[in-house]
């Protein structure tokens, strides 16, 4: 698995990298910290090479947080900062990676990049080919980006691959996956599995009904993962909601839960939250939200 | 020896209440019959009379019957009596009510997966099939979790006799933890459950009797809260038990706060 974890260069982003570095030592996923400075913030003389000085030592804090979470005798990831040394890059562009990652290693790296962050996100997920982008939102209602809803939103409705927007400090007491057709991954359901690990929560598997009810294979696809999380000692319990509750019962569930929605391209998931909706969604969701693709 | 009928379609709340059967008759001295239901299409014309309708019966039946053993050769069940279940023809709720009575069986078993809209489980209580039921009791399997906790829910509007009769005629020995709740239904914001039992010598009396049967409970508790929050308090337990009115058709906190839990249900006829 390939995890891109979105910074934006604000110490209270911190629960996020540790959020990611759990998920990762769960999974073992290469993964990318990406912090974004708007261009603006750059000072004049960051050329020759080195990133702005502040933003830099946030981020190499994050990247030794992650680090800290990740150290443990069987880590695949490196053992320490020292390890890291900034390459020589273009104007607004700084990478910091590993010299000589041992063999069976997985890839930890820092990027740093100046200008428009819902942008480079997701150009960098795309060339990185991420499973899944892990953004921050804040505490409680609201989901911004240095004050703007605009960011997260566009991640969330514009990303080919997963989006998990992270609620801080938030401790969710059951994950709810919302699924209305069997296109799952075998990586969502992983990745699913592990943040129920992380969480101590219970595992809820919603199955969405249209005018006839339930589909067959939906139905069919809820009994295999109910198996296959019992197989895995997680206690699931299913439950339906009609199509048209669909949201009254999301905006409930996000007040305590984690919200997972499975959007296939056969998904009407897709259709009911079409962009303003999903946005919203993760705006006034109490909890993180997890856009499975 | 409980006698227990449980209706199979092909469907995951069928799977459910299959293992959920399991499960119980490890627990308790139980038979279970499996019975499946044909529901002739409506939108094709039936034969009329004799032979041309008995052969058209006869394939219907045989058609779903290989439908239904290959349904439970994949559930893995491993109850040998599951393996010969009854194939019915016609009304669902009709054939279930006739082979109950035939039957005469102690406990009536089907998979109902929880839905959002508490309607629905309101809607399910009230069908003619549970309206006229001849058994003392019903399980509605609606998630699959180990019977390992179960809650008795009171309130006022429930005869506490009968209630428990009902339930010591299904659990009749100690197979489980169970708590005892006293619930009192109102509007509040929030839950309040006091760890005691209500100064009610029905309560007491109800309490007895199961002590009579061998159930100590862990607990009794006093729980006030609306429907909603008092079922999200129930979470805890594998199995929610409590009485409905065989003539009651309008919508009660206690029938809300049984179709909103997630977990399986015991309703015992009050």
């Amino acid at each position: 698995m390939r995890i891109l974890v979105a910074l934006n260069g604000s110490p209270s982003s911190i629960h996020m990298v540790r959020e990611a570095a759990q998920l990762a030592r769960n999974t073992w996923a290469d993964v990318t910290l990406l912090g974004i400075t708007p261009v603006d913030s750059s000072p004049p003389n960051h050329n020759g090479g080195e990133p702005p000085k502040g933003f830099r030592q946030v981020m190499e804090g994050f990247l030794h947080d992650f680090l800290e979470m990740v150290n443990d005798s069987e880590s695949p990831y490196p053992q320490s900062l020292t390890e890291y040394k900034w390459k020589d890059a273009d104007k607004g562009a700084w990478d910091l990676d590993c010299q000589q990652p041992a063999p069976g290693k997985k890839q930890l790296t820092l990027r740093m990049r100046a200008g428009n962050a819902a942008k480079i996100i997701l150009g960098h997920a795309q060339v990185l080919e991420s499973d899944i982008i892990v953004i921050g939102c804040g505490k409680g209602v609201g989901c911004t980006w240095d004050g703007s809803l605009e960011v997260p939103r566009t991640i969330v409705n514009n990303a080919s691959c997963s989006v998990f927007a992270v609620k801080e400090e938030k401790q969710p007491r059951m994950v709810v996956c919302c699924l209305d057709n069997d296109n799952v991954s075998q990586a969502s359901l992983e990745l699913v599995n592990q943040l129920v690990t992380i969480y101590h929560a219970e595992l809820g598997l919603v199955g969405v009904t249209g005018a006839e009810g339930l589909k067959e294979e939906v139905d069919r696809k809820m009994g295999q993962l109910l198996d296959y999380y019992a197989g895995s000692d997680i206690r699931a319990w299913v439950q339906l909601v009609e199509a048209s509750s669909l949201e009254s019962f999301i905006a409930q569930a996000a007040q305590k839960d984690l919200v997972a929605l499975w959007m296939g391209k056969q998904s009407f998931l897709d259709k009911i939250f079409f962009r303003q909706r999903l946005g919203k969604l993760i705006e006034t969701a109490q909890s993180s939200v997890l856009i499975l693709r | 020896m409980i006698n227990a009928l449980v209706a199979i379609d092909l469907d995951l709340g069928s799977s459910l209440a299959i293992r959920y059967a399991e499960s119980i008759s490890d627990l308790i001295d139980m038979t279970v019959q499996s019975v499946h239901v044909v529901v002739p299409d409506k939108s094709g014309p039936e034969p009329g009379m004799g032979w041309v309708r008995k052969t058209w019966e006869t394939a219907m039946k045989n058609t779903d019957r290989e439908d239904i053993e290959r349904f439970l050769e994949l559930e893995n069940a491993v109850r040998p009596r599951f393996f010969k279940p009854k194939i019915l023809l016609g009304d669902r709720q009709e054939e279930l009510l006739h082979e109950l009575q035939a039957g005469d069986y102690d406990l009536f078993i089907e998979g109902a997966l929880p839905t959002f809209n508490p309607a629905d489980f309101n809607a399910l209580v009230n069908s003619r099939l549970y309206k006229l039921m001849p058994c003392p009791a019903a399980m509605i399997v609606k998630n699959l979790v180990t019977p390992q906790k179960a809650a008795l829910l009171l309130d006022d509007d429930i005869d506490y006799s009968p209630l428990v009769s009902s339930f010591l005629s299904v659990l009749n020995k100690p197979v489980m933890d169970l708590d005892v709740y006293y619930c009192r239904f109102g509007k509040g914001s929030d839950v309040e459950v006091v760890s005691q039992a209500p100064d009610s010598p029905l309560f007491a009396k109800a309490v007895d009797k199961l002590k009579e049967a061998g159930w100590e409970p862990k607990a009794c508790r006093e729980i006030t809260g609306s429907p909603k929050e008092i079922s999200e308090a129930l979470r805890e337990y594998s199995l929610a038990a409590s009485a409905l009115k065989h003539s009651s058709n309008k919508k009660n906190p206690m029938a809300e706060t049984l179709g909103r839990v997630l977990s399986s249900v015991l309703l015992c006829w009050g």
